[in-house]
């Protein structure tokens, strides 16, 4: 494959959930959760999705995993179309776009131990002949996301948020994905901690060329982690760019808005910043006329 | 020296569980002026929330219980106050915003009779006066139509709405101290933003004393004029903002500071602290940070550091605080 070729093309995408009401339960209006997205990821490549609680972030990494059923729009995973798949070819599709969830105490089975949480996919991708061979491979995940092989029969209560989210890691990797939708992965871990996390999956990603979605409410772990950038707000993607561009010279007063309201680790610049938040009201007017950002509730 | 408003020394707050006695609160102390804003803060479980639940006198007991230490309000040691007199001192003299805006109101009254009943339960005012004073409230702190506001439920408004409920709430008896434990963690970023800026307006206007407890550096860093960081129970570094951030003497707060992807900068690799925060049944012996510090040393293992004061500002308790600084230095 063309390393300039994208691995993922998205392409005016859109969710909307309908709004029942009455006694006949008809539909009365829509939820426009994601809105018309598109964008592209390379291999290897880190785009970071932000956006504030509610802009259809979350729902568009499950529409392209196909946990949710889009509404119009096209996904395509280098050339297929993802929206049209079923049965066998949806299967090999998941193995290669992995997700890794927000909250690792919920999303990793309290009754299954480490062995079985990590095994579970190897075993139903059949990547592994038998028990002995997968017990190996799960060993050897474990180790990768710095767990101690001893783990492995222990049960999810046993380890902390940390620990969880490199199992999760570990999951995801077993099948050696070439992308994964990372869902808030940090958010919901201390800040040592994050750090670890972070760490680890960008090791991950230069060991293994995997590209990462990373969804995250985070300015600065998006940052941190992205190649490029794309800014969501409302069910529509406002500005996307290379991420030094964004965080340079954001263009859009949205960004502007978002980047100024991160209070900085630094005293030093508290008043620095206050000016520039001044500079963003003052923008406040010049808002066209049917962009999302004029109409909104500005709680 | 203006005499402090608030004076915490050596407070020890311990749940006595079926597995054994949790030391979440381990001899703090710190002292605070009128119109100061301190920060506390740390990682889960450090035992931030528990101090502030402590000088409101609020931890649950049993399991919790306070057993030892003084709090000092305007000379008062609160610890020696029966429940009635606690409770005077609860929304008049200090009082307390709490994390999850939402859960924190009752949803069966509306913002506005929440609001009545603390003003008439504290100040001598017939209901009409205390009905106005509602009202002004919630446009002090920037809900649009407050007159119609006043009558809705908590569920008619966004968790930002609440949290400025939360704040008149709190406001409504002009208390000397507010204590704020993670007043934006539920929020979003711009709506962080904008409750901050208020708590800082709200601040300057009756010259409030704040206590803001919170995991997020960047939120200290804005707010604090004094900040705190706690380490399994410990105050481990007490210093003015521009110092703690310039010169962290204390290896955890040198490590946490950088740990934190930040948007200022480029960085590259993220610093990290190996391993986890200790088990508050199973704390390690000597400096509880040992286990996880790369200065640690024999004595690090088996004697405790004290709470040193390096200068008329700045504590620490560290037995290589010297060392940690010439590395910053350098």
């Amino acid at each position: 494959m063309d390393k300039n070729e994208s691995l993922l093309q998205v392409n005016e995408l859109k969710k909307y959930f309908p709004v029942y009401a009455g006694v006949f339960r008809r539909v009365v209006d829509q939820i426009k959760a994601v809105d018309g997205i598109s964008f592209a990821i390379k291999p290897g490549e880190t785009l970071g999705l932000v956006g504030e609680s509610g802009c259809g972030k979350t729902t568009a990494g499950r529409v392209i995993t196909r946990l949710t059923e889009a509404t119009d729009g096209a996904v395509s995973y280098k050339g297929q179309n993802v929206l049209s798949l079923s049965g066998r070819e949806l299967k090999e599709y998941r193995k290669k776009v992995q997700l890794i969830f927000q909250d690792p105490y919920n999303s990793l089975n309290p009754k299954l131990n480490v062995a079985n949480i990590v095994g579970e996919p190897l075993k139903i991708h059949g990547l592994v002949k038998n028990r002995k061979q997968r017990i190996a491979r799960v060993k050897e995940l474990l180790d990768r996301v710095g767990l101690r092989a001893e783990y492995l029969h222990r049960y999810p209560h046993a380890f902390s948020g940390g620990q969880r989210q490199r199992i999760g890691v570990a999951r995801a990797l077993a099948v050696e994905p070439d992308l994964i939708i990372a869902d808030e992965p940090v958010s919901a871990l201390d800040v040592s901690v994050q750090a670890q996390v972070v760490n680890l999956m960008q090791d991950l990603q230069e060991e293994y060329n995997i590209a990462y979605l990373s969804i995250a409410h985070d300015l600065a772990v998006v940052k941190h982690i992205s190649d490029r950038v794309a800014v969501m707000y409302l069910g529509k993607i406002v500005e996307v760019t290379r991420k030094e561009k964004l965080y340079d010279n954001p263009l859009h007063p949205y960004t502007q808005t978002l980047l100024s309201a991160v209070p900085l680790p630094d005293p030093a610049q508290r008043k620095e910043k206050d000016e520039d938040k001044s500079e963003v009201e003052k923008n406040d007017g010049n808002y066209h006329w049917g962009c999302v950002l004029f109409c909104a509730d500005r709680v | 020296m203006v005499k402090p408003i608030l004076k915490v020394e050596g407070l020890k707050t311990y749940f006595y569980t079926e597995d054994g006695v949790v030391k979440a609160v381990d001899g703090v102390s710190f002292e605070l002026e009128k119109g100061e804003t301190l920060g506390i803060v740390g990682e889960s479980g450090c035992g931030k929330s528990v101090t502030a639940y402590s000088l409101m006198r609020l931890v649950p007991d049993p399991p919790g219980k306070i057993v030892s230490g003084k709090i000092e309000y305007k000379g008062l040691d609160l610890r020696e106050l029966n429940k009635k007199q606690m409770s005077r001192i609860r929304g008049d003299g200090i009082s307390m915003i709490f994390q999850e805006p939402m859960a924190s109101l009752t949803p069966v009254y509306t913002v506005g009779k929440q609001i009545v009943e603390t003003i008439m339960t504290h100040q001598d005012v017939d209901k009409d006066t205390a009905r106005g004073r509602a009202v002004q409230l919630l446009k002090d702190v920037g809900i649009p139509a407050p007159e119609s506001r006043v009558d809705v439920y908590p569920h008619e408004l966004s968790g930002g709405m609440c949290q400025r409920v939360m704040i008149a709430l709190a406001l409504s008896c002009h208390p000397d101290i507010l204590i704020a434990d993670e007043p934006t963690t539920a929020l979003d970023v711009t709506v962080q933003a904008q409750i901050l800026q208020l708590m800082n307006d709200l601040k300057r206007k009756y010259k409030m004393t704040i206590i803001i407890i919170t995991h997020d550096l960047g939120v200290i860093a804005e707010m604090s004029d004094k900040i705190g960081v706690m380490y399994a129970g410990k105050l481990v570094e007490y210093a003015d903002a521009y110092s703690l951030f310039s010169e962290p003497l204390h290896p955890y707060t040198l490590r946490l500071i950088n740990s934190v992807p930040r948007l200022d900068t480029a960085g590259d690799r993220l610093i990290t602290i190996p391993g986890r925060v200790p088990n508050p049944l199973a704390l390690p012996q000597g400096c509880r940070f040992n286990n996880r510090c790369d200065l640690a040393d024999h004595r690090c293992r088996s004697e405790e550091p004290g709470f040193e004061k390096i200068n008329s500002e700045h504590f620490v308790s560290c037995f290589n605080s010297k060392q940690q600084f010439s590395q910053v230095a350098h």
